[in-house]
């Protein structure tokens, strides 16, 4: 697989997988609500994102 | 001009990114099974009851977090992004039974690839394809799930089981993500 973008690791505070990512030449990220790891970039409720993100789905206007 | 729902941090995401999801797996788990029969050794000190009605509340929590989880990966497809999604599997875990697809890759013992746990884990891949390698690494050390430090709070994940080690995630991206070969850490027949 070829990413050519970020990489955004969800429900991870920890950074392993984020700090990985980053060794190996690309920009990562991790998101959770809770940072006790201190590696947590977005500290934001991915739940709350979810359902916005779902309500109401793709639409064309 | 196509518009997606709310806004969310999924519109800040493009199809050339790559997202994994460690979902929580809090009420899918097989302690999660295990939590759903009055014999649970945590409802010991309870009534008949009382038991019943934390079983009924983790039953109802169970049903938010997968239909959020279902609701996730449905807005991945719906936008062509790239999603790995990261759940345990061992043994009657609940996303076993009636999920909305098969894992792509289960990794039946987390340990041959360096990480402390066997704790077997599927993964499901969506709108992407894993590449299949192989790294062999012995783990720095062993742990088991049973000695691992529990959570402070009953019904809980272990922090310290929620764990993976840095060796593990460098080579499930090598093996799994990039097809990316790395240079032998361990030694092989083919070697000698």
């Amino acid at each position: 697989m070829q990413i050519t973008g970020k990489v955004h690791c969800l429900f991870e505070q920890s950074g392993t997988f984020k700090n990985e990512f980053k060794k190996l030449g690309f920009e990562a990220f991790d998101y959770d609500i809770q940072n006790n790891f201190g590696e947590t970039d977005y500290v934001i409720d991915l739940f709350a994102e979810i359902d916005n993100a779902y309500l109401g789905g793709g639409k064309y206007l | 001009m196509r518009i997606w729902g709310g806004v969310s941090i999924f519109d800040t995401m493009s199809c050339e990114d790559l997202i994994i999801a460690f979902y929580p797996c809090i009420y899918f788990s097989c302690m999660s099974q295990m939590s759903m029969s009055w014999t649970a050794k945590n409802y010991r000190n309870l009534s008949g009851r009382q038991a019943t009605e934390k079983i009924l509340e983790r039953a109802h929590n169970r049903e938010i977090f997968f239909a959020r989880l279902v609701k996730m990966l449905q807005v991945v497809r719906e936008r062509g992004l790239r999603l790995i999604l990261e759940n345990p599997y061992s043994l009657q875990t609940f996303l076993k039974s009636g999920f909305v697809q098969p894992p792509s890759i289960v990794d039946t013992d987390r340990t041959r690839r360096g990480d402390y746990f066997v704790k077997p884990t599927a993964y499901w891949f969506i709108n992407c394809e894993p590449t299949h390698g192989f790294t062999p690494t012995t783990p720095k050390f062993r742990k088991n799930i049973m000695s691992a430090n529990p959570s402070k709070e009953a019904g809980l994940c272990s922090e310290e089981r929620s764990m993976i080690s840095s060796e593990y995630a460098k080579n499930f991206i090598c093996d799994f993500v990039l097809g990316m070969e790395q240079p032998s850490t361990q030694k092989t027949l083919f070697d000698l």
